[in-house]
């Protein structure tokens, strides 16, 4: 039998360098940091629970805002800096959907779960938390689309997933484009029912 | 107290057939989302819930040169913050009893520090306040291992344990500054 394959360690000396340096009030090496895991965190974590992209690059914005203020309280763990980026972000994404009235997919509770998961969970790395990160955002999606009846998930697939012009979509369900409007509008109302159970 | 503003009508049921007749109201209403999906300026309930779905399926990457922004503006607003306390030391140099406040306020500063915190590196450029930890009410000291996870069987012991396992995840949030 085969040996599992074990993927190396990356190493993260040259990273835990720019952390001191940070930490000793480099602002250089902190900007290095932020450009390098920014991306990441926006795209895998602030959007998605967020819901849109000025909400995100807000939380983006006070997220390193924190991160400019506490990088001396940071200890270094093996598994890099991400995983106390990601905390952050996720606090600043719970206190902003804590204020906003409206649904969208994340709840402000779910984040909560999810930053007391983060002190009972051992942490991971960027690469394999940005990938389940991801994944869970489009389970929670498919989750909810199962929950509607199918002929409203599949115009939301087709249209607002696949972003099919209206036209195609309509033709494909077999309505007009006036009553394939219908169909969505029902469709996505079918959806935040899903989503408040 | 200024009153709290009135909560959105509740979102009607969706049929359900989906193909059913619609209202006049059902047709204004699609009529709007479909004008918003086209212009994401006009404000709907509908569309903006659209959006998140597309976001959380395929998230699009940030602009570069939009983060490359966001991180100057960090930086530049960490320096911002720094420079007024420099300027704030060369005035208590100039009076009197200005060492002697300095000396005082540092010493506040270290008590709180101090006592809050925990592993943060003293080497810190950044001088960082925390929120002061949890005092937890907990008979945990008096027992060598931690208690199980499992209910205990007694739901008012097992909301103690709940609420303690809660301060002490938030006391690790502030140990790690990411609270």
């Amino acid at each position: 039998m085969l040996a599992p394959v074990q993927e190396a360690e990356p190493d993260r000396s040259e990273e835990r360098a720019l952390v001191a340096k940070a930490q000793a009030g480099d602002k250089k090496a902190l900007g290095e940091l932020l450009m390098r895991y920014g991306p990441v965190l926006y795209r895998s974590v602030l959007l998605p629970r967020l819901g849109s992209e000025a909400a995100a690059r807000d939380a983006l914005s006070e997220t390193y805002a924190k991160v400019v203020e506490r990088i001396g309280q940071f200890t270094w763990q093996n598994v890099g800096f991400y995983p106390w980026l990601r905390v952050v972000a996720l606090r600043v994404a719970l206190d902003a959907l804590r204020a906003r009235k409206r649904l969208v997919l994340w709840e402000a509770e779910d984040v909560e779960r999810e930053v007391d998961e983060v002190a009972t969970h051992t942490p991971v790395d960027q690469r394999l938390s940005m990938l389940r990160d991801e994944e869970a955002a489009r389970a929670r999606l498919k989750e909810a689309l199962a929950r509607v009846h199918p002929r409203y998930a599949r115009a939301i697939e087709l249209r607002v997933l696949e972003e099919r012009p209206r036209e195609e979509v309509a033709k494909l369900l077999l309505v007009s484009p006036a009553t394939f409007d219908v169909l969505l509008h029902r469709a996505l109302a079918a959806l935040r029912k899903a989503l408040e159970r | 107290m200024t009153p709290k503003p009135p909560a959105p009508p509740p979102t009607p049921l969706p049929p359900d057939d989906p193909d059913a007749p619609p209202s006049e109201e059902e047709i204004a209403q699609s009529d709007a989302l479909r004008r918003a999906l086209e212009d994401p300026s006009l404000p709907n309930e509908a569309a903006e819930l659209a959006r998140a779905a597309s976001l959380a399926h395929a998230p699009r990457p940030i602009d570069p040169a939009e983060h490359r922004r966001i991180v100057e503006r960090a930086l530049a607003g960490a320096q911002a913050r720094a420079a007024p306390s420099r300027r704030r030391g060369g005035v208590l140099i100039r009076v009197s009893f200005g060492a002697g406040a300095a000396l005082a306020l540092a010493a506040g500063i270290a008590l709180v520090v101090g006592s809050v915190g925990g592993e943060a590196p003293s080497s810190s450029a950044v001088s960082v306040v925390s929120p002061p930890l949890l005092r937890v009410r907990s008979t945990q000291p008096l027992f060598d291992q931690p208690f199980e996870g499992r209910s205990s069987g007694s739901s008012r012991i097992d909301r103690i344990a709940m609420a303690r396992a809660s301060d002490f995840r938030e006391n690790e949030f502030s140990r790690w500054g990411a609270r």
